[in-house]
């Protein structure tokens, strides 16, 4: 695949960096950029449409976020037809922050073994991932 | 034997003014009932006051003396209140007047008088304490002043280590005359030194023992002073054993604070372990979800992985198919073109090869097939974990610790709150304080043993040296010799006599005990009572073996057996003055102790409340030796009169 030149540093809004401190509050999450890399790969998995944002603050370097590049691969594996994946992901974390702060105002917590449950089930009943269900903003 | 006389008090706890009991010399049982609260160990404590100067609440704990002015004398203006108790012995009378006067303020200690006079003669200060402790000492008080609590005590003589079964014990054998024996032992060992240096002086004068001589003096000052130590340490230990006794008194009296206390602190230990559980799993938890993003993308990744792989495997077979139709049509080409097979060098088939051929050639994306394959590629380098399982394991362990210390913490709480009023400080300090007193009591007992070893071993250096000086010293030294050997033989002799004499009184002590408690229990298969080397007492039944687990009765009867057997075998005998015994006791046994009660000692005054002995009772199974029945009238809730009982 050909990828045009990407973002270096990956940014998310001031709304975003509030769920991450919630998550990281109600949760064993360490580092916020996990709590990020778990969003992206939980709007992979349910088929979140990615949300544009306006006004990102650089929050992480590219190397740092993904420094194997597995991340990259992996949205470049749902969404074969993004040329910039970095960017990509910026819209990735923020609606899998606003899937996850929706899922803690229903369950008071982030309920691991649901979300997984509920990923798998998907995967089962279309064998594929695709969620098109719209968390709003 | 000591005979009481009568008892005066005046202004003491809930008796106002003056007021009398009198036993007129007389042997036989005397009977003072009070319902609760009329006074009634008002009166024990009247005694223990008149004999000891001191007043004691539950527990044995000594009560602020002047806290027993009478309320209303007190608001009348009076500071002073006073006992009086009369007593004969051996012919003499004694007349003991103790009086407490309150200081104007709190903070001062009230002043307490005593006056002894002897047969009317007023005894000096000095005389006077000599003569109380010898009329009844008060180590031994608590075989004379007793209630159903202090009973309750001989219980701990069935536990060897107990501090409080320790002091019991020298109790036990205060009142049987032990200590005399040992105060002999040591009285002769006192003089063993002083012959020893007799003796020393005796060689010094002899030229061939002169040297010898020198060597004894250093010698026995050396032992001198291992004794000396050997003494402080005993008294040191002794005072720590006193001293453990009230820490563990002390700890008794704050018991159910204590206990909750022990299962708070128990249960903040387990909080404690609970916590750094929750810390490590939660670390653990941490760490693995730090690769968390793998797990939701895990079948994700497979199914892609599977689409991925089928698309390259039709891709690589419609390109095949091509590249076969290709080079078929080349072979057709070149076929029409000579009108010979390029392959079999056939002229006849062309029709069959046309057919072969059918469909057209179509054009295969080789770009596709190459990005599908990079796809692939890439996937299969990321290796995702899948260890969503793992941690959701994880996080219900935690969730259940979590719950856990909720609870615990809870429980925690409500301690606390129970806890309030408590004086946990009090408790936490007498704990420590009984654990340090524990520790310097092994310490000490540690020295002990090495300055007995030591003693050993200087006394064998000094008889190697004896030996010497008597196979060397002439005649004159023969005199201090034999004087110092036949002390050394006499303090074998007593040495050996308060081991033999012990053993005797606890066969005597169990043969009583056993007589007595065969009269007062009810239960016939019962046999008899034996005792161990504190003068505990367990139960033996008909077929052998020992009770052992005993009711608060049955306990209370066997104390009660002991006391009795105490009094029958002490070289002391006196008046036995019991608070409410019968609370714990059926009929059946009331009756057996009342029937007994005569024989444990020639006077017996008794503090009762009806529900547990009747007077009709009293009346019936004492008979003529009832000597006359008192009445605590309740005057008002803070004031009683003692009445004389018309039968």
């Amino acid at each position: 695949m050909k990828v045009n030149p990407d973002r270096k540093t990956i940014g998310v809004s001031v709304e975003s960096e509030r769920i991450l401190k919630l998550v990281i509050e109600k949760t064993y999450f360490k580092e916020q950029a996990d709590v990020a890399r778990f969003a992206v790969s939980t709007s992979l998995s349910r088929g979140l449409k990615n949300l544009t944002e306006e006004n990102l603050g650089t929050k992480w370097n590219v190397g740092t976020f993904d420094p194997t590049g597995e991340i990259r691969t992996a949205v470049e594996a749902f969404h074969p037809e993004c040329t910039e994946p970095y960017r990509f992901m910026e819209g990735l974390i923020a609606i899998g922050l606003r899937f996850l702060e929706e899922h803690i105002k229903i369950h008071g917590f982030v309920d691991f073994e649901l979300l997984l449950a509920e990923t798998s089930q998907q995967e089962i009943e279309t064998n594929r991932p695709v969620d098109e269900t719209i968390v709003s903003n | 034997m000591l005979r009481i006389r009568s008892l005066t008090i005046c202004n003491f706890g809930p008796y106002l003014g003056e007021q009398r009991i009198d036993f007129y010399d007389k042997d036989g049982v005397f009977i003072v009932f009070g319902d609760n609260m009329r006074g009634k160990t008002t009166l024990l404590n009247a005694v223990r006051f008149a004999l000891f100067g001191k007043i004691l609440g539950r527990g044995e704990r000594e009560i602020q003396t002047e806290k027993l002015l009478n309320y209303r004398a007190r608001q009348n203006g009076t500071k002073q209140f006073s006992v009086t108790i009369s007593l004969e012995k051996s012919g003499d009378y004694y007349e003991v007047e103790r009086t407490c006067t309150a200081a104007d303020t709190p903070e001062v200690e009230p002043k307490i008088a005593t006056l002894l006079c002897k047969n009317t003669e007023p005894q000096n200060q000095t005389i006077a304490e000599n003569i109380l402790a010898k009329l009844l000492p008060e180590k031994i008080s608590r075989f004379f002043l007793f209630d159903g609590e202090l009973l309750q005590q001989y219980e701990e003589l069935l536990i060897d280590e107990s501090a409080v079964a320790g002091g019991i014990r020298d109790a036990i054998e205060s009142i049987l005359g032990v200590p005399v024996l040992i105060k002999a032992r040591e009285d002769l060992t006192y003089l063993l030194s002083e012959a020893r240096k007799a003796e020393a002086r005796a060689a010094k004068q002899n030229r061939a023992t002169e040297a010898l001589a020198v060597q004894f003096d250093l010698i026995n000052t050396k032992l001198t002073e291992a004794v000396r130590e050997r003494t402080t340490l005993e008294v040191e230990i002794t005072r720590l054993t006193q001293q453990i006794e009230e820490a563990e008194d002390a700890l008794k009296k704050n018991a159910r604070a204590e206990q909750v206390m022990n299962q708070r602190d128990s249960l903040q230990k387990e909080l404690a372990d609970l916590e750094m559980q929750r810390q490590t799993i939660s670390n653990e938890i941490g760490v693995l979800l730090a690769r968390s993003w793998h797990w939701p993308l895990v079948k994700g990744f497979d199914n892609k992985k599977h689409e991925l792989t089928e698309r390259l495997v039709e891709l690589t077979r419609s390109r095949r198919e091509n590249e076969k139709r290709q080079y078929l049509h080349e072979i057709s080409r070149s076929f029409k073109e000579s009108g010979v097979c390029p392959v079999c060098g056939a002229t006849d088939r062309q029709a069959v090869l046309e057919n072969e051929l059918g469909q057209e050639l179509t054009t295969v994306d080789s770009d596709e097939e190459d990005n599908v394959r990079a796809q692939l590629l890439s996937l299969n380098r990321v290796v995702l974990d899948d260890q969503g399982p793992a941690a959701i394991e994880k996080l219900r362990q935690l969730h259940r610790i979590e719950m856990d210390i909720q609870m615990k913490r809870s429980t925690v709480n409500d301690l606390n709150l129970q806890l309030l009023n408590s004086p946990e400080d009090v408790i936490k300090g007498d704990r420590n304080r009984l654990a340090s007193l524990f520790q310097s009591k092994i310490a000490q007992s540690e020295n002990l043993k090495k300055i007995r070893k030591g003693i050993t071993d200087i006394e064998d250096q000094f008889n190697a040296v004896q030996r010497k000086i008597k196979e060397t010293g002439g005649n004159n030294l023969t005199d201090e010799s034999r004087r110092r050997e036949l002390i050394e033989e006499l303090k074998d002799v007593f040495a050996e006599a308060v081991g033999r004499f012990r053993e005797d009184l606890r066969m005597k002590v169990e043969r009583s005990a056993s007589e007595l408690f065969k009269r007062l229990t009810t239960e016939p298969e019962y046999d008899h009572l034996v005792i161990n080397d504190n003068y505990g007492l367990q139960i033996r039944h008909k077929d052998g073996h020992l009770i052992e687990l005993r009711s608060s009765g049955a306990e209370h009867i066997v104390a009660l057996s002991l006391v009795g057997a105490l009094q029958a075998n002490s070289p002391l005998s006196g008046p036995l003055f019991i608070d409410s015994p019968f609370g714990r006791l059926d009929e059946g046994h009331v009756e057996r102790v009342l029937t007994a009660l005569p024989e444990m000692a020639k006077q017996v005054v008794l503090f009762v409340y009806r529900k547990e002995m009747s007077e009709t009772l009293a009346r019936r199974v004492l008979g003529n030796k009832l000597v006359s029945e008192f009445e605590l009238y309740r005057i008002s809730g803070i004031e009683t009169e003692i009445r004389p009982v018309e039968v």
